[in-house]
């Protein structure tokens, strides 16, 4: 099987999956329905009802599809060389989205305590190291510039308070 | 009428509404410049600073930031040989060879000169239209919308990507999403599990964000940066008029077909660019020139894609339904303000439709100036490169995301809708009808329980009326033609134009 359709396979066995799993388990636990519904095509459970199984029949399609269709490149020559030579389908590549996955929900903890600007200002400076920035006289003012300046503009013009977390006092 | 007019220009007329559409199509032009911003994502970023402005004021910013946007793709397009939007890449055909012969200005000039034509033109197919659409809509009930919002759907699931399915899929997955909250009839739980911050739903916009600014940063840790083409140092003279005038004929008709794809919900500006050129094309005395820098080209190019940014507006002021990512968020603005596109607002709110209308003529002049400051300066702008761009969008989403309901949860839904946006752009799922699909979702299922309520549970009337039967009809002839194009190029492993996504 080419790349393209295994991937497709793969994504059509995945919603099939989740389907079927919310047709059985996530709407009858997680919907309310009164017990004095006349119509029962006014139920409140209906509607999520009718797209899980909209959502079985389309993975199936798609399963079928990828076994039965070729996959049409889009733009062909442009996008396929232009990935061969500068995507990086390789495990560093892989590792490299998990850290930054990672770092992204530690900052939204981060959040929590440390407020909207100092977190932003850290996550800043890793994230342009990440990225592969060197150059100091970039890095250093506009992650904490930035970060800043935002914070004042959404204070003064939109009225909106940035939580600051522990450096409250300072405001 | 006379009294609205006026009305509309007391709306209108302020200090305010004439800078922020300048301030607008900066941005847009700016956003659209840069390799790696997509206009979507621009005005995403851009609506949560206009929450604390006026209605109008607000979405004219929006408006703006479209409009620059559109245009500011072709600027890298033609310099370096980097597309700053999808669109753009049709521009690089004849825009490109056009600079590596030393003539860069007189293809920005000709551009620009394409855009502003198709701008206007499509603005005033705006006004035109979307009144005349709109009275016909306030005959619509229940069931008409219902079907107009399947047929719409329909459509947007199928040019989203190569596949139909996967786009349908995209818009189950919307659709089911905006079902969590309570119920809109009974007010009972629906998938909150015990979280009190899910009961009025998933706000639209960290969903937004996070579904069209995220993945974009999490796919390009894994990329290196793309290096642009060469420059060539001189930039030769700008267009004459007697340039210009040689590719009218191709800016008129690729305008037209920018204002008919764009107002078929889904379509956009790509595909109105690839056509539009392809006509042009088809049309030349010397088509050979074409792909070797023929200025009718970047010209035709152009025309098509801006040539679809009024007429978008047609099916979201007159109907309430947006035909692209970038009207779902500008519906989502007018939503902010507690406004509903649609008949209603053209029957209780006329004014306001008129000052609009005033400042998206107004923008067409805005993008002439400031495209003509940008081919001079923005070209530098645009080299900022991801390692430095990325962090200060991904900071801007955080801002954004947070400043909607000054919650902190907001940021968490947008991670999530995030690592979401990031499967399914590995899965090659496009996320355009996932987005549409969740604006719309309680819209829709609010028509369709509408209607079994009027009709007490009776399924008969959805086909109550011709205009039901119409929408049925197109809904099954665009599956139909859909399916057979997929079949197609599945043979000849060709995608359609129309189908490379907005």
């Amino acid at each position: 099987m080419e790349p393209s359709k295994r991937r497709d396979f793969f994504a059509g066995a995945l919603f099939l999956v989740l389907g079927i799993l919310t047709i059985v388990i996530l709407i009858p636990s997680g919907v309310d329905s009164p017990g004095n519904v006349e119509i029962s095509a006014l139920s409140p459970e209906f509607w999520p009802r009718v797209i899980a199984f909209a959502v079985v029949f389309v993975a199936l399609s798609l399963v079928a599809e990828s076994y039965f269709l070729k996959t049409p490149e889009v733009d062909a020559d442009e996008d396929a060389e232009a990935d061969a030579i500068y995507k990086l389908e390789t495990l560093p590549g892989t590792l490299r989205t998990v850290i930054l996955i990672f770092a992204l929900f530690l900052f939204y903890f981060a959040l929590t305590t440390l407020g909207v600007v100092a977190s932003s200002i850290v996550l800043m400076l890793a994230m342009m190291l990440f990225f592969g920035e060197r150059k100091w006289y970039y890095i250093v003012p506009i992650s904490i510039l930035l970060p800043i300046l935002l914070y004042l503009f959404f204070l003064h013009v939109a009225g909106v308070p940035m939580p600051l977390g522990i450096f409250e006092t300072f405001s | 009428m006379i009294e609205n007019i006026s009305t509309a220009f007391q709306l209108f007329l302020s200090f305010e509404n004439i800078l922020v559409i300048g301030i607008g199509v900066l941005i847009g032009t700016i956003i659209g410049a840069i390799p790696g911003m997509t206009t979507p994502m621009g005005v995403a970023l851009a609506l949560p600073f206009t929450f604390t402005m006026q209605p109008v004021t607000g979405i004219l910013l929006l408006l703006g930031v479209y409009k620059g946007g559109l245009y500011g793709g072709s600027l890298t397009a033609i310099l370096i040989k980097t597309p700053g939007t999808p669109a753009a890449s049709c521009t690089i055909l004849d825009g490109y060879p056009l600079a590596q012969k030393g003539q860069a200005r007189k293809a920005l000039d000709i551009a620009l000169y394409a855009s502003c034509v198709a701008d206007l033109i499509s603005n005033i197919a705006l006004i035109m239209f979307a009144g005349f659409l709109a009275t016909f809509a306030l005959r619509f009930g229940p069931p008409e919308f219902f079907t107009l919002i399947v047929f719409s759907l329909t459509i947007i699931a199928g040019v989203a990507g190569p596949s139909l399915t996967k786009g349908i899929l995209s818009a189950c997955l919307g659709l089911m999403l905006a079902t969590v909250g309570l119920d809109l009839i009974y007010g009972t739980n629906r998938f909150i599990f015990g979280n009190y911050e899910l009961m009025s739903g998933l706000n639209f916009i960290p969903v937004l964000i996070g579904l069209f600014a995220i993945p974009e940063i999490l796919d390009r840790a894994t990329r290196r940066a793309r290096p642009p083409g060469a420059q060539r140092q001189e930039l030769g003279s700008g267009a004459s008029f007697a340039d210009f005038r040689k590719t009218l004929k191709s800016v008129v008709r690729g305008s037209f077909i920018g204002v008919i794809l764009g107002a078929i919900p889904g379509i956009g500006g790509a595909p109105a660019a690839f056509l539009s050129y392809s006509e042009a094309r088809r049309n030349s005395k010397n088509p050979e020139n074409f792909g070797k820098g023929e200025p009718e080209g970047v010209a035709a190019a152009e025309a098509g894609n801006n040539g679809v940014a009024g007429a978008t507006m047609i099916p979201l002021l007159a109907l309430g339904v947006p035909g692209d990512v970038i009207t779902a968020v500008i519906l989502g603005a007018f939503m902010i303000h507690g406004l509903r596109p649609g008949p209603i607002l053209f029957a209780e709110n006329l004014p306001m439709i008129y000052a609009l209308f005033m400042g998206i003529l107004l923008s067409s002049a805005y993008l002439f100036i400031v495209g003509k400051v940008a081919i001079k300066t923005f070209s530098r702008v645009a080299l900022i490169p991801n390692r430095i761009l990325y962090p200060i969008v991904f900071t801007l989403c955080v801002y954004g995301a947070y400043a909607v309901n000054n919650n902190l949860f907001d940021i968490l839904v947008m991670l999530c809708m995030g690592l979401v946006g990031f499967a399914m752009m590995r899965l090659d799922i496009p996320v355009a009808p996932f987005l549409i699909a969740f604006v719309l979702g309680p819209l829709l299922e609010d028509n369709f329980r509408q209607s079994l309520l009027l009709s007490d549970g009776s399924l008969s009337i959805f086909v109550r009326n011709a205009i039901c039967w119409l929408f049925w009809l197109l809904t099954a002839l665009s599956i139909f033609v859909l399916i057979r194009s997929r079949i197609r190029a599945s043979r000849t492993g060709q995608a359609s134009v129309l189908t490379t996504g907005g």
